[in-house]
């Protein structure tokens, strides 16, 4: 201890009547250079982890995580002193709120963004025959092309059923959507009554 | 001796609010932990704007529209040396607060030059990836990633840029001003704000880079 004080005292300074370090100033730096060797360690083995096989691949976003969050309270420790003290517990209080509020935003969002792309997912198709007036249903025609490109379609009627998912492989004939054209028709049948009367 | 209902003769043991000095019992807190508070739930809430910038990132990393993914484009290697710029900058700017806590003009100054020069260095790296990534043709209008990609690395980058900017004039306030409280009140808020973004690139270096290279 006493070293690492004189060591510091004995920092030149351009002023010499300035004040020397105290061991206040120790107990301060000691802190800084825990937090900055454990950062530090933390981000080496991060790197070390997102650049080798020592951990199965899958598994690497979470460990990465692990890591990222670990630095992130060992910084706010060690670097912001957020404590439970009584001059801090105002910051740990917001702290805990700003947390609750990033984690509703990025998890919100991703659940949202991945239930909508789940369910507007409507890849595909020409309509090949109707069966009959009602319902008809929807096939890939020609596969050769849709074998190598990604299908797309626009569907302008009601849609009352999905069988496929986006980036699945279809089979010729392969059923994919059910689409209700029977609004259609009435409509149509509506718009002659009113032109024959 | 009678006393009249309704009235309690005064406990000696119970002290006025004056009598409490210290401030555990609670009163007015000293400015500088207000000052404080309130910065520190400014940096919260823009946190929170770089949480949206996250969630988007992440919902659109795969909107590649045919072009390059984050695996080709990213470099290991430059990220890393930005890190260790921004970590050794946390750490220098904690070296501030000592020094202006001991009252020292010369090491008070020379970590602040140290943490400007290192968080000069990390904008230049950072620029030099962006002019590297619009010239191969990656810039920010080919696809949706590299929009949200742009955005929130180009927000974090502004905000070093600001930061350093302070930086410059805490250097120059400090020097013709002196360590005043409100000079060292605006260090410690400062100090606060650098902090701050070095955990911002902890999310951002582990998230968009690291994880999107290994995935």
């Amino acid at each position: 201890m006493s070293k690492y004080l004189k060591f510091i005292s004995s920092y030149r300074s351009i002023n010499t009547s300035e004040p020397p370090l105290n061991t206040s100033s120790l107990y301060d730096f000691i802190n800084y250079l825990i937090g900055f060797s454990l950062s530090s360690l933390l981000t080496c083995a991060a790197f070390l982890i997102a650049q080798s096989d020592l951990i199965w691949r899958p598994g690497i976003p979470v460990a990465l995580t692990a890591l990222a969050i670990a630095q992130i309270g060992i910084q706010l420790v060690f670097f912001l002193h957020l404590t439970t003290g009584s001059d801090n517990i105002n910051n740990s209080i917001a702290l805990a709120f700003g947390t609750l509020v990033v984690t509703l935003v990025i998890a919100g969002t991703l659940w949202i963004m991945s239930s909508m792309s789940h369910h507007t997912s409507v890849t595909i198709f020409r309509n090949k025959s109707a069966h009959n007036h009602h319902e008809s249903s929807l096939h890939l025609e020609d596969s050769s092309i849709f074998k190598i490109f990604p299908s797309q379609a626009q569907v302008g009627k009601k849609i009352k059923n999905v069988f496929c998912v986006v980036g699945q492989h279809v089979e010729i004939n392969q059923e994919c959507a059910l689409i209700d054209i029977h609004e259609e028709t009435s409509r149509e049948n509506l718009i002659r009554k009113q032109k024959i009367s | 001796m009678m006393t009249a209902p309704g009235i309690v003769e005064a406990d000696p043991s119970i002290k006025t609010f004056s009598e409490y000095p210290d401030a555990e019992a609670g009163g007015i807190a000293p400015k500088l932990i207000i000052v404080g508070y309130g910065f520190w739930i400014f940096l919260l809430s823009d946190i929170v704007m770089f949480s949206a910038f996250f969630a988007a990132h992440a919902v659109l990393q795969s909107a590649t529209d045919g072009g390059p993914e984050g695996k080709e484009l990213l470099s290991i290697r430059n990220v890393a040396i930005e890190t260790a710029c921004l970590l050794l900058s946390s750490f220098t700017c904690g070296l501030i607060a000592i020094g202006a806590h001991a009252r020292r003009m010369s090491w008070t100054q020379l970590a602040l030059g140290i943490t400007a020069i290192l968080g000069i260095a990390f904008i230049v790296l950072e620029l030099h990836e962006f002019n590297d990534l619009i010239n191969e043709g990656a810039g920010p209008q080919r696809s949706a990633f590299l929009s949200s990609f742009f955005a929130l690395v180009g927000c974090h980058g502004l905000h070093v840029a600001i930061g350093i900017l302070w930086l410059g004039t805490m250097m120059a306030q400090l020097y013709i001003k002196g360590f005043r409280a409100d000079i060292l009140r605006r260090l410690t808020c400062f100090n606060l704000f650098w902090h701050m973004l070095d955990i911002v690139w902890i999310a951002i270096f582990t998230l968009v880079y690291l994880v999107g290279v290994s995935t």
